[in-house]
This record gives C-alpha cells, sequence and structure tokens, in this order.
C-alpha cells in the first residue's frame, strides 16, 4: 500500500474505532461472554501464577536462612562416615582408620583428650578448654581466593567451625588400664572417686566480617545489638538468640573463651533450617585463639547467576580435591511438610487446571467469534459490496476480537487479584519442616565411633517445623501476563473469524438470511 | 425489448454470452444462461422476471460481486470477469453504488454513520466526511434524522439512507435490487420518483430489479428474464 493510502488511512481510525465500539455494545452479551470467558481462563492463571509466586516466597523464607542471603553454595571437606541411615543420623556412623587418623592431626595430632593427670594432683581444681573439629577437615584459607577466581563465582568467604570444650572440677584418683578393646582406640582411663567434672561445649564460628552477605551469619540474621563490625576490635562475638537465653547472657555482656573476654555485641535468631552456633566471632581471631591460623573448614560461594550454581560446582569439585559443595538446592530439597505439598499441587494440578482454562477460554473466544462472523455473513457482505477491501473487513473484525481480549484480560486481571487476595484473607497456613541431614548431626570424636557427646566442630542445622502464612503476591508482571494472554486468545479467535470473514464472497454474503 | 436505446450514448455494459452455473456438472444450476445484453451510460432500466429466473445474479455480475462462468462483461471496455479483486473492489467503491431490497444497513450505526461507511474506505478527512454526509441525507430528505439508528427509522427512511449511502462517492451506476420490494406503495412510488431524478437530473445509470409490474412500466428500458434466459417482453396493457 502506498504512503499517502496510509494517510488516508489513518484519518478514518476515529470512524473505524467508533464502528468497533458500537458493534461491541450492540451485541453486549456475546461481548461480555468472550471477555469473561477470557477473564475466567486468564483470571485462573493469574491465581495459579500468584499461588506459586506465594509458594516461592515461602520456601524462599524458609530456604533464605539456610543458604544466607546470597550464598549459592557452601564448600567443606567432610570426613567420609561409613554405616548407613540412622546410625549416621544418630552418630552411629563409622570412620576408617586413615578417617582417624585425618581428624586426629586436625585436632593437634592426639585427638580430643583432656589428660586429667597433666592438670594437677588428684582433689586439686582445675579448669581447661580446648577447641575441636568433629566433623569437617580443615583446608588453606588461601583456597578462598583459588575458588573466588573460578570462572561463574561472584564471590567466596570462608569460616571456621569448631567446637568449644570446657571442662572444670576436681582432679580425681586415677588409676591406668589397658587398652579395651572395642571402645574405639587408644587407652583409657579409669577414675575412681566421685565424679567431680563438669564439662560445657558450644559451637563458635569464625566468619569474614568483611563479606557479610554470603557469611554463615548475616546482618539480617541479628535480633538484638549489631553484627560485627571491623572497627570493634578483635574481640567482638555474636551469640545465637537460644544460647544467650539458655546462658542468661545479653547484648553487652561478655563472653570467655580460651581465657579471652569477649564482649557480645548482638543476639542472632537460629531460623528453621538454617546451621546455627552459638558464638560468632572474627574468623583470624577464633584462628589465633584455635591455634589454626590461616585454616578454615567451610566456605561460601556465591555464583554470579543462579544458571551457572551447577556448573560452578563442578569446577570446585574439579579443583579443590575432596571438596563437599551443598547448593541451595540440595536444601531446599530437605524442605517438607504441607508447604511442600501444596507446591508440589500448585506445580502439576494447578498448571494442568490453568492450561486447560485457558485452551477451554481462547476455544470459547474463537466459538463465539466464528458463530458471531456466521451471525454477520450478510453485514460484511454489504461492507464488502460497497467498496470495502478484504483486508478491512478483516482488520475489523480482528480488532473487534482483540478488544474483547483486552476486556477479557481486565477481567481476568481482576478476577486473578480478587483469587489472590481471598487466598490472603483467608490465611492459610503451610507448615514446613526441616530434617537435619545426616551431616549435621554430630559424628563421635576420634575417641571412638560415638566417642564423645557433642557434635564436634559442626554448626547445628535447626531442624524442625515452621508455620508461614500463605499470600498469592500479584505483581505488574502477572497483570500484564493476564492481558497478554487474553490478547493472545483475542488475536486467535479474531485470526480464525477474519479468516472466516476473508472466506466470504460479497455475492454468497448478500444472499444469506440473517 | 429495447424501449428507449439512445445509440448516442456510449456503452457502458456489454454483455456477450454470459453464463453462470452454481454447482457441479451434473447437478449445475444455471441461474444465466447465455446473456447478451448492452446497457449504455444514462440509461434507466428495470429487470422483471418470477423468482429464480437470474435477475439478480444478473445485477451481482453487473455490480463486480461475482465472476461468470463464461462469456465476457465488459464495463467501459473492461472484462470484469477477468478483473482482479481488488479492481472490482475499487469499482464498488468508486464507480457503483448499490441498493438492496433489505436495506443492508448497519444496525449499529447512526443513518449518518451508515453513509459515512461508504465514505471511510476512500480516506476523506473526517470534516469533509461529515460535510458530504449531511448533504446525502439532505439530498434524500433525511437530514433531521442524521443521528437515528436504523431501528429508529421506517422502512422508507431506512432505504433512503440506503440511496445516500449508494450515491456517497458519487458513482455513475446504481444497481437496485428490488428497492421498493420491503415498502408499501406509495413509499415505493417516492423511491422510484427519487430514482428517476437521480438518473434525469444527475445522468446517473439506473439498473432495477422490480416485480412490480408498474414501475416496469414507467421505466424507459425493461429487460425480462425467465430461466436465466432474457425473453421478449409483453406490452403491457393499456
Amino acid at each position: 500500500m502506498s504512503s499517502g493510502a496510509h494517510r488516508a488511512e489513518r484519518k478514518v481510525v476515529v470512524f473505524y474505532v467508533k464502528y468497533l465500539f458500537s458493534e461491541l455494545r450492540r451485541r453486549k452479551g456475546r461481548t461480555l461472554l468472550t471477555a469473561m470467558g477470557l477473564g475466567v481462563g486468564v483470571g485462573l492463571v493469574v491465581a495459579v501464577s500468584a499461588l506459586s509466586n506465594g509458594l516461592d516466597d515461602a520456601q524462599s523464607k524458609v530456604l533464605d536462612p539456610l543458604t544466607g542471603v546470597g550464598t549459592d553454595m557452601t564448600v567443606s571437606r567432610p570426613l567420609t562416615v561409613s554405616g548407613t541411615g540412622s546410625q549416621q543420623q544418630f552418630g552411629g556412623g563409622q570412620l576408617s582408620q586413615s578417617e582417624r587418623e585425618k581428624l586426629r592431626k586436625e585436632n593437634g595430632g592426639g585427638g580430643v583428650r583432656f589428660g586429667l593427670r597433666d592438670l594437677g594432683k588428684p582433689g586439686e581444681k582445675f579448669s581447661s578448654e580446648q577447641f575441636v573439629s568433629g566433623q569437617q577437615l580443615s583446608f588453606a584459607s588461601s583456597e578462598v581466593a583459588k575458588i573466588a577466581k573460578l570462572d561463574g563465582v561472584y564471590q567466596a568467604a570462608g569460616s571456621l567451625t569448631l567446637t568449644a570444650i570446657k571442662i572444670s572440677g576436681t582432679v580425681p584418683e586415677q588409676t591406668e588400664t589397658a587398652p579395651q578393646r572395642g571402645a574405639g582406640g587408644g587407652g583409657g582411663l579409669q577414675t575412681n572417686g566421685p565424679r567431680s567434672i563438669d564439662s560445657t561445649s558450644s559451637t563458635v564460628t569464625g566468619i569474614d566480617a568483611s563479606k557479610p552477605a554470603i557469611a554463615p551469619v548475616t546482618p539480617s540474621q541479628v535480633r538484638k545489638g549489631r553484627f560485627l563490625s571491623a572497627s570493634g576490635g578483635a574481640y567482638q562475638a555474636l551469640l545465637n538468640l537460644s544460647y544467650a537465653r539458655q546462658k542468661g547472657l545479653a547484648v553487652g555482656d561478655s563472653l570467655t573463651l580460651k581465657g579471652k573476654k569477649f564482649t557480645i555485641v548482638g543476639l542472632t535468631s537460629a531460623p528453621l533450617g538454617g546451621t546455627a552456633s552459638d558464638v560468632y566471632v572474627h574468623l583470624a581471631t577464633l584462628q589465633t585463639l584455635a591455634a589454626r591460623k590461616g585454616r578454615i573448614n567451610g566456605m561460601q560461594v556465591r555464583a554470579t547467576t543462579g544458571d551457572q550454581v551447577a556448573a560452578v560446582t563442578k569446577r570446585i569439585k574439579a579443583s579443590f580435591s575432596g571438596a563437599s559443595v551443598t547448593t541451595s538446592k540440595d536444601l531446599a530439597d530437605r524442605i517438607g511438610g504441607s508447604l511442600k505439598d501444596a507446591k508440589n499441587l500448585s506445580s502439576k494440578l494447578g498448571t494442568a487446571l490453568a492450561v486447560v482454562a485457558l485452551i477451554a477460554a481462547f476455544l470459547i473466544a474463537t466459538l463465539l467469534t466464528l458463530s458471531g462472523i456466521a451471525k454477520r455473513t450478510r453485514e460484511l457482505g454489504t461492507l464488502k459490496a460497497i467498496g470495502w477491501k478484504q483486508r478491512l473487513v478483516v482488520r475489523q473484525v480482528t480488532f473487534e476480537s482483540l478488544t474483547q481480549g483486552l476486556l477479557g484480560g481486565v477481567f481476568g486481571a481482576a478476577i486473578g487479584i480478587a483469587a489472590a487476595a481471598a487466598i490472603g484473607a483467608v490465611g492459610i497456613e503451610l507448615k514446613a519442616t526441616v530434617d537435619a541431614p545426616a551431616a549435621a548431626a554430630g559424628v563421635g570424636g576420634p575417641g571412638g565411633p560415638s566417642g564423645g557427646p557433642f557434635g564436634l566442630g559442626r554448626s547445628a542445622v535447626t531442624s524442625g517445623s515452621q508455620l508461614i502464612k500463605l499470600h498469592a503476591p500479584v505483581d505488574l508482571t502477572l497483570i500484564a501476563l493476564a492481558i497478554g494472554l487474553a490478547l493472545l486468545g483475542g488475536l486467535l479467535a479474531g485470526a480464525v473469524g477474519g479468516a472466516r470473514a476473508a472466506r466470504l464472497r460479497p455475492a454468497e454474503a448478500l444472499r444469506s438470511v440473517e | 425489448m429495447d424501449q428507449s436505446l439512445d445509440h448516442a450514448d456510449p456503452v457502458l455494459y456489454e454483455l456477450t454470452g454470459v453464463t453462470r452455473h452454481y454447482g457441479e456438472n451434473g447437478t449445475a444450476v444455471r441461474a444465466l444462461d447465455g446473456i447478451d445484453l448492452t446497457i449504455r451510460r444514462g440509461e434507466f432500466v428495470a429487470v422483471v422476471g418470477p423468482s429464480g429466473s437470474g435477475k439478480s445474479t444478473l445485477l451481482q455480475l453487473l455490480g463486480g460481486l461475482d465472476r461468470p462462468t463464461g462469456g465476457t462483461i465488459l464495463f467501459e471496455g473492461s472484462d470484469l470477469g477477468r478483473a482482479r479483486d481488488g479492481q472490482l473492489t475499487k469499482l464498488r467503491l468508486h464507480t457503483i453504488g448499490f441498493i438492496f431490497q433489505q436495506f443492508n444497513l448497519i444496525p449499529t450505526l447512526t443513518a449518518q454513520q451508515n453513509v459515512e461507511v461508504a465514505l471511510a474506505p476512500t480516506g476523506l478527512k473526517a470534516a469533509e466526511r461529515e460535510r458530504r454526509c449531511r448533504e446525502l441525507l439532505e439530498s434524500v430528505g433525511l437530514q433531521a434524522r442524521a443521528g437515528h439508528l436504523p431501528s429508529q427509522l421506517s422502512g422508507g427512511e431506512q432505504q433512503r439512507v440506503a440511496i445516500a449511502r449508494a450515491l456517497a462517492n458519487d458513482p455513475p451506476v446504481l444497481l437496485a435490487d428490488e428497492p421498493t420490494g420491503n415498502l408499501d406503495s406509495a413509499t415505493g412510488d417516492e423511491l422510484i420518483a427519487l430514482l428517476a431524478t437521480l438518473n434525469r437530473e444527475r445522468g446517473i445509470t439506473i439498473i432495477l430489479i422490480t416485480h412490480d409490474r408498474a414501475i416496469a412500466d414507467a421505466s424507459p428500458r425493461t429487460i425480462g428474464m425467465r430461466d436465466g434466459k432474457l425473453e421478449t417482453l409483453e406490452a403491457a396493457p393499456a
């Protein structure tokens, strides 16, 4: 078509629009039925999508603390635990001789031992504190820099998690005995007289406070006080809320670790599924106190994009022998309960329902448009008879359908928003349960397969359940999706109707009886 | 048959051996069966004949709404049977006006908008279209009813709107398919008088189909049809 013809057509757009609206008004019932049909289909898609978003949000709420705000992967070097199932979970796994050896070296060559004879003469008071690692092998801090240089890695930070074991009491009478079979190695001490030894343990994590976003504890988890600061000195500590409550400690109080006095600067929450230590201090401080300078046993890694996680995981494993990489997805898989059930239901039944509704809506719109064209055969034939080009007639029909689609989109968005609001108003609560993974349970110390009452050197995963109120957030993207889908339905109906209108021969159309 | 053929006027239509068959060979309906006909510019021609005689089919072929199965239809020397769809559309827009028995107005549009429907594809400016619509409605005596919907108009008024629409682009030819078929006799007479005026004063060629013998008798030229063929008409009784 020439540009002159284009200009001419633009001048009459207003007329075509008037004609379009007058036609839609005249066939109000059909217009509303078509728009409502599309609206219901599209509204269902919006509601299901909003619900899915809500479930994602709920899962994120549970998952965020697991992963840290920006952490995609956690790297560690765990000892291999043989044994299966519940045995592992309850610390009943077996360590091979070589693994025990590694752990002994990890803890200073001799393992976790408190030689009571060395503490004084029988009857004397004593107090001793050691930092031990029960399950994670340490590695050089320089690995952080190496991993940070890998393709797809945005940021990496190291951490060191140890168990501080403190024993105190009175040195008892002791007699040395022969090594016991099956006790898990080493000789034993037999104490005589009353047992007057107290032992306490707490998990302590040294974090790189210069990278708070990917640290094992983040500023967002601080409930009282503040996060560790660079200017606050080496002896600042963050305490887990429940630990602080248990010990009767508050912000501003002090805590002693290995003879050093730490000021408690903040209290952090222990979210569901999160790996929560009792105490967090500066990494360098803990390394010094625990005589592990330049050593870490955990690394938090953030990928440049979510798509890169799998590839980065492979690269880390390839470049770092013995590394275990836990991704957000691994952690997400641990979430169970009605939240998971609802998410499954939403992703399977909800999506199927939405697709069926959408197809039905498109079909209804198309059939109603075709029926409308059939009823308007004579009108469209008249338009052709008086000189309307085929293209003009088809365009008019298509735009009518598109307008119905737009109206359907508005209905759909309204229906979707209303449904989403209803979901929010009902206040459905979903339960998210997180089980502690086998690896998180305490593994026996070096003295035996289950030799020790502590989960040595490993933060405890907060297992249990959490109730999350379900919301179905509708954002602009969803509204755009509603209108887009309805327009697509309108376009489809318009295309089919337009094709039918195009095939009308004016002579035949004029012969038809309305 | 040719009652008033002025051989001085140029030929508008020249039909030679025109046939229009519907359906397959075995069961084909011969709506037109070898029509030879010449119509000159400025003629007023009435086509009469019983139902199914092929009158409407002939009118549709003359208006470029349909194509013949055989033969040629020359319009001002151009073969309509070989014209492209776009050329026929242009012919219908600018050269031929149609008037239908059922009026065929668009029910959702006012009288003025129904006239505007025929002007819209020409790309005239809105103000020009409005002025032209007013003039046309005035010429058929309906200026006061411009804002009324077809359902608010009488049959005669609706047919006048249809005439105004047919005249919108000032066509030299008007084809009317039983324009008085749905009107009472007085209104029908008025309408025929209006068409006669248009023919006489503006030189518009008018070809109309009618069942009304009185209208046929009053026409300067009457063509009879039966079974898809032209037939010689008997003179009306005096």
